[in-house]
């Protein structure tokens, strides 16, 4: 008779495992980063960020940074001095023509910053802004400039900014990811993975992204027919036969699986019920303009708001769309109608809850838009353009009311107290107590950081 | 954090003082250490005194249940069959182990598994990265590699076909095919200013590959300086850089490419073949027709190249048959032309290769008839195989004014002959004598397109011969049309003959050129034999020279690494200054010089270390592994064997080897949701495949870089945009989400349960033994059978599925 193989050595390894399983065991149930990577060495004046991401490129020119001399020198060629070298991603005409703003721009709140007719709502609540209007980028095509943007290298397989904070400050709450991902908008330029990529930094860091309709973090669902009875009885199975090759072999893991299945149970049952935005108030759903059920950007910034309340270290808001080669005028107001009442709405809600002084939030998108026209006639749009563009901070540690540094009197070069995106990322990383020099991880044998060997922290628009 | 940072500091002075040095280990040839024992224990007498320095021993040998599962994922990447496990185990005969090592590298499975590694390195994807993100045709070469490590070729050729195939004397199309190796770096779309940016990119990406997967050097680093801790100079990076510089880069917008190779896939080559040769057989058993010499049509007949004297001779203008008898093994020559299409001198032509013109198939026949000689009006027919094989033909075309134009080929009609253009009713008259074995190009003189080879026999004959076809033979070249049509562009390399000059690039901006730089190696690596242009296939050739320091150690170390999970030198892709030492300089050495004695010889080494004893220990976790060298780490199962083990235990598994890339259950709406199935932009949409291809095994899941499926993703696959010399492996609660709740998980789980519920309740002991051998490859124990016992009675079958597969035993291979 053949003899079937049986599983008979079984020792306690209790006390025999060289590390000690009791430290290694709550070692990875808690705060990856809390206790092992804490990289915070400043004072954090955020917990957290919301990354309003305006994903293609919205116009400064025609939003946050006014040009009266454009406006006056519409329909002339740009000067031959200003372009000379620069290459355009779809213009083809050698020297293209300057294209005033389609919208008027008005002094608002109490600090009398202008903000054009496309963001009224915005406008409202500019008193709690710093707007940069002198960032600049290294690149022109839409996705290494949004890895640029996010990781600080054009080069795929770098860590994006929520893996580094998720990396250097672990998360807050243990039935969440630290870094999540919403996206809506309309369909232009795809988004990669890599956007929200870990790169070189353990995976467990990468973003995950939350979806607004289908599961909102994907199989949270039990498949149809297991109740939650039966999963957690099969848990229990699970965990008891997982504990007995445990105590067999003795390798943490297991302890880890153990505690990633538990977490993984719970958060079948938090995540709907986190991102069931239908259970806020009518009054604070109106406010956003949100639509439980739907797709849309003010779902997701109501869901922000959800997120960050629960500790989520980073929230990254894709709006897709914002790519306008041509019909601008169109096209953009229909984007800015998408987040103008969102974003003021959230803004709001933070302060009221206490909340903005803790919560950082970040609008821009991956470059700005030319001042010259692409095409002409109505239908006219505006080129990629890295040189000079507008991006605001809120909230935690930023000077409200503000306006930092200034383009041209064209909007074309970044001309006073340029900001480059390094330095972008090292303001962002400080206003979280973290120094972005010190904030490292060694691989093939170089510490690679965020802001690569550059960033300076821009000291002007902190408070 | 201080003290860590002074640390970092003085260690860094410490290397800048050895730098530039060529004394470092691994720039020296490996030597082997004299070992007093047999070669099959030397492993075992290395990592014993190594583990003796670090005050621990071998562990015990692992149980036998155990090994073979062991064995089976590591070489099959598939768990064993149960069967497998119950004659293993009873097996007690003192070779047992090494005839089941050498069963399992005689499996098909052994190639793929291999190659799932070599493809991280390759960064082997379906699609072209960037947000474009388009489909190419690379599944050839997934093939090519996979049967490449089943027919363990030696990692020599394995290492110049990959790189310069293309550049081989008489080099094959799956020598071709090789160099796919270096077109799987990502292409943007092309039509901004940026595309030689873009090109650039492609080669640094070159670099880098070629820099981990053979040197162990990070190259990258000096791409825009010199590198900081290795002699690696920005000069020495471009003289490097020159040598992959020569490619072309063809097409603009999204058609923007590198050379492309028509290739028909292996397997439907075969079928071709066969069909090919019954057609031929079928042939010449009917005795159909014979283009005779008595029949009373034939105008001509000549046995070697002439030139007619007169023009009006031949100028025939209505049907007409041209025959002969070839052979060659060139791609372009002609059998007979009064055709001088520069010269506006249209009538008809017929050979091989089209005259290179615009459609033509190098080394396939070529017909052009025009009714009008000053423009072109008319027919031109390509022939769907080449004939230009060396060995004879009898070719013929036969145009049937008005009706029909043929290709014959040792008389059998080629159906699947591609026809461009109408067949006209007539035929212009040219004014160029007609010439046998030549053509025209533009001139009077009939000297180009000579024919290089046998021709004899040629016959023109005034009619168009019929040639009568069996319902049968109709039915096979339909079928052999069909096979043909499925010819596929695939990437591949190529050399420009014209070479493209390369500069050194200021801070890696393609727009900053520097000074000029030549091909050239390092000067602290061994030089190749002096040669004014070094090119790839030199390269190639110097990478496995058998004195090379770096190649052998690098990929002796990287089996070491999937079967170990760490590398004797922990950093695969780094040997130099700032990479780790090896853990056992004498192994690591004693590994490469035999790996090059032997031949390049790979299963050999496979064989090696599996059959020590170091291999077979009981295994240890994997941070435990981690600090000390020469323990057997339990691992995690990597993203493509978790789910091939639900497909095994489930028994839907397809393990057919090879093909195009397939399909499984993907989440509605996950490419829709990051904008990746735009029209215009996306050249694919998700189609879930038909139940032929839904079960195959992980790696032929179609790989898309920019949103990998999200399963494989969750477990650590890597999306492959670079190379990657070494998974990361977490632990996170999505991987409880997949395997749990993910359709394509929870399908297996069921069909599972659904072969165990032929267990009714008298037979619940034998279903678990059933079970626990598909999952875990043994039977419960006494405690863990009342348990599941009472799991079964509770919940059913489908619940003991979903607990087994979910096991840290069963994601883990100890």
């Amino acid at each position: 008779m053949m003899q079937l193989p049986i599983e008979i050595t079984r020792r306690k390894f209790l006390g025999h495992s060289p590390i000690g399983i009791g430290s290694l065991a709550l070692g990875s149930l808690i705060g990856k980063g809390a206790t092992e990577n804490n990289f915070q060495h400043l004072a954090p004046r955020a917990k957290r960020v919301i990354y309003l991401f305006m994903s293609g490129g919205p116009s400064h020119v025609d939003t946050f940074d006014p040009k009266p001399v454009l406006n006056q020198r519409d329909g002339q060629k740009v000067p031959q001095e200003i372009i000379k070298n620069h290459e355009f991603a779809m213009i083809k005409e050698a020297q293209p023509l300057l294209k005033g703003s389609h919208w008027k721009f008005h002094k608002k709140g109490q600090s009398g910053i202008e903000v054009s007719d496309l963001f009224p709502s915005v406008g409202k609540i500019i008193d709690n802004v710093s707007v940069i209007r002198s960032v600049h980028s290294d690149t022109f095509n839409h996705d290494p400039a949004v890895m640029f943007m996010n990781t600080g290298s054009v080069r795929f397989g770098r860590p994006s900014l929520g893996s580094w904070l998720s990396y250097g400050l672990g998360s807050e709450n243990n039935d969440l990811p630290a870094f999540v991902v919403l996206a809506s908008g309309k369909n232009r330029q795809p988004l990669l993975d890599s956007y929200w990529g870990s790169g070189f930094l353990p995976a467990e860091h990468q973003g995950v992204q939350f979806r607004t309709s289908g599961d909102p973090v994907l199989f949270v669902k039990n498949p149809e027919g297991v109740t939650r009875e039966q999963r957690r009885r099969q848990l229990d199975l699970i965990n008891w036969m997982n504990n007995r090759r445990f105590e067999s072999v003795g390798d943490p893991e297991i302890v880890a699986r153990i505690a990633q299945y538990e977490l993984a149970y719970r958060m079948q049952m938090s995540v709907p019920e986190l991102t069931d935005i239908s259970t806020e108030p009518e009054s604070i759903r109106k406010s956003y303009g949100s639509e439980p059920g739907k797709v849309s950007f003010a779902n997701n910034c109501l869901l922000a708001r959800r997120l960050a309340e629960r500790g989520v270290r980073f929230i990254q808001l894709y709006d897709k769309g914002w790519d306008s080669h041509g019909q601008i005028v169109g096209d953009h107001s229909e984007q800015c109608k998408k987040v103008d009442q969102p974003i003021a709405a959230l803004i709001k809600d933070l302060k009221q809850r206490g909340m903005l002084d803790d919560t950082l939030v970040v609008w821009g998108g991956e470059f700005g838009r030319t001042p010259m026209s692409q095409g002409s006639g109505n239908g006219y749009g505006r080129d990629h353009h890295p040189h000079g563009f507008s991006m605001w901070m809120a909230g935690g540690g930023i000077r409200p009311g503000h306006v930092h540094g200034a383009t041209d009197e064209f909007g074309y070069f970044a001309a006073e107290d340029r900001v480059h995106v390094h330095d972008l990322n090292a303001t962002i990383l400080h206003c979280l107590g973290i120094d972005h020099e010190s904030l490292t991880f060694n691989h093939q044998g170089r510490n690679f950081r965020l802001t690569d060997e550059f960033g300076k922290v821009v000291d002007n628009i902190l408070s | 954090m201080i003290v860590r940072y002074s640390v970092a500091v003085v260690f860094f002075k410490m290397t800048s003082l050895c730098l530039y040095s060529s004394e470092h280990w691994a720039y020296k040839a490996p030597k082997k250490a004299l070992v007093s024992a047999k070669d099959s224990e030397a492993i075992n007498v290395f990592v014993r005194n190594a583990m003796k320095r670090q005050g621990v021993r071998l562990k015990p040998k692992a149980p036998r249940h155990t090994l073979i599962r062991r064995l089976s994922w590591d070489l099959r990447g598939l768990p064993p069959s149960p069967e497998e496990v119950i004659e293993f185990t009873n097996d007690n005969s003192p070779d047992s182990w090494i005839k089941l090592v050498d069963k399992f590298l005689e499996s098909p499975h052994f190639g793929e598994r291999m190659a799932q590694n070599w493809f991280d390195l390759a960064r082997f994807a379906d699609t072209s990265g960037y947000a474009a993100d388009r489909t190419r045709n690379v599944w050839p070469y997934r093939d090519w590699v996979i049967d490449s490590f089943n027919n363990n070729m030696p990692f020599d050729q394995f290492t110049i076909e990959q790189l310069a195939g293309d550049m081989l004397p008489g080099s094959t199309s799956e020598q071709k095919l090789a160099t796919g190796f270096h077109r799987q770096a990502m292409q943007a779309k092309g039509n901004n200013p940026r595309k030689e940016e873009f090109r650039i990119k492609g080669i640094v990406d070159r670099l880098k590959t070629t820099g981990r997967t053979w040197l162990g050097l990070s190259l990258e680093c000096a791409e825009c300086h010199d590198h900081k801790y290795d002699p690696i100079s920005q000069r020495d990076y471009y003289k490097m850089f020159a040598i992959f510089n020569n490619v072309p880069h063809l097409g603009s917008g999204y058609n923007t490419h590198g050379p492309r190779m028509k290739y028909i896939p292996k397997g439907t080559q075969q079928k071709i073949n066969a069909i090919r040769q019954s057609l031929t057989d079928r042939v010449k058993s009917n005795e159909i027709q014979k283009f005779s010499l008595k029949d009373e049509s034939l105008i001509g007949h000549w046995e070697k190249p002439q030139v007619m004297e007169s023009s009006e001779s031949f100028s025939e203008t209505g049907d007409l048959t041209i025959v002969a008898s070839i052979r060659t093994s060139k791609p372009i020559g002609n059998i007979a032309s009064k055709y001088d299409w520069k010269s506006g001198q249209r009538s008809y032509v017929f050979g091989i290769g089209g005259e290179n013109a615009e459609n033509a198939v190098p080394g396939h026949l070529f017909a052009w008839i025009s009714e009008k000689s000053q423009i072109w009006s008319g027919a031109e027919i390509h022939g769907s195989f080449p004939v230009n094989d060396g060995k004879e033909h009898e070719v013929a075309v036969v145009f049937d004014a008005g009706n029909y134009l043929r290709l014959v080929v040792d008389g059998v009609v080629d159906n699947a002959a591609k026809i461009k253009g109408h067949v006209p009713k007539s035929i212009a008259i040219s004014d160029r004598p007609l010439v046998i074995g030549a053509g025209y190009n533009n001139s009077l003189e009939p000297k180009s397109f000579p024919f290089d080879g046998t021709l004899k026999n040629v016959r023109m004959y005034r009619k168009a011969f019929k040639l009568p076809v069996s319902k049968e033979i109709e039915k096979l070249q339909l079928k052999l049309k069909g096979l043909v049509s499925k010819t596929i562009e695939v990437p591949v390399m190529e050399e420009s003959p014209d070479s493209r000059e390369t500069h050194i690039l200021i801070r890696g901006d393609y727009k900053q050129k520097g000074d000029r730089v030549f091909a050239g190696i390092p000067k602290f690596l061994p030089q190749p034999p002096a040669k004014n242009n070094l090119n790839r296939l030199d390269f190639s050739r110097w990478l496995v020279s058998n004195e090379h320091p770096l190649t052998a150690r690098v990929t002796v170390n990287y089996l070491w690494q999937h079967f170990f999970g760490t590398g004797i030198v922990a950093t695969p892709a780094d040997f130099g200054a700032k990479g780790e030492v090896p853990s056992s300089p004498e192994l690591l050495d004693w590994l490469a010089v035999e790996f090059v004695q032997k031949g390049w010889n790979y299963k050999h080494m496979v064989r090696l270390i599996v059959s020590s004893d170091t291999y077979q220990q009981k295994s240890v976790g994997l941070s435990d592994s981690r600090s000390v060298f020469g323990l057997m780490p339990r691992m995690r199962l990597p993203a493509e064997q978790i789910r091939d083990q639900f497909l095994s235990a489930s028994d839907l598994l397809d393990a057919q080897i090879g093909g195009p890339s397939v399909f499984p259950l993907q989440p509605d709406g996950f490419y829709e949701e990051r904008g990746q199935n735009t029209a215009g932009n996306s050249n694919f949409t998700w189609k879930v495949s038909g139940p032929e291809d839904r079960y195959r095994k992980s790696m032929y899941v179609y790989w898309k870089r920019m949103a990998l499926h999200p399963s494989f993703a969750a477990f650590d696959a890597p999306t492959r945009q670079v190379c990657v010399a070494k998974r990361t492996v977490s632990n996170t609660p999505q991987q409880a989400l997949v395997t749990l709740n993910d359709p394509m998980f929870d399908e297996c789980s069921r069909a599972l349960a659904k072969n165990l519920s032929l267990y009714g309740k008298g037979k619940i002991n034998e279903g678990l033994d059933h079970a626990f051998m598909e999952c875990l490859g043994r039977i419960p124990n006494n405690g863990e059978r009342i348990k599941f016992q009472a799991l079964v009675k509770n919940d059913g079958w489908y619940s003991v599925c979903v607990v087994l597969l979910n096991l840290d035993e069963a994601l883990t291979r100890e």
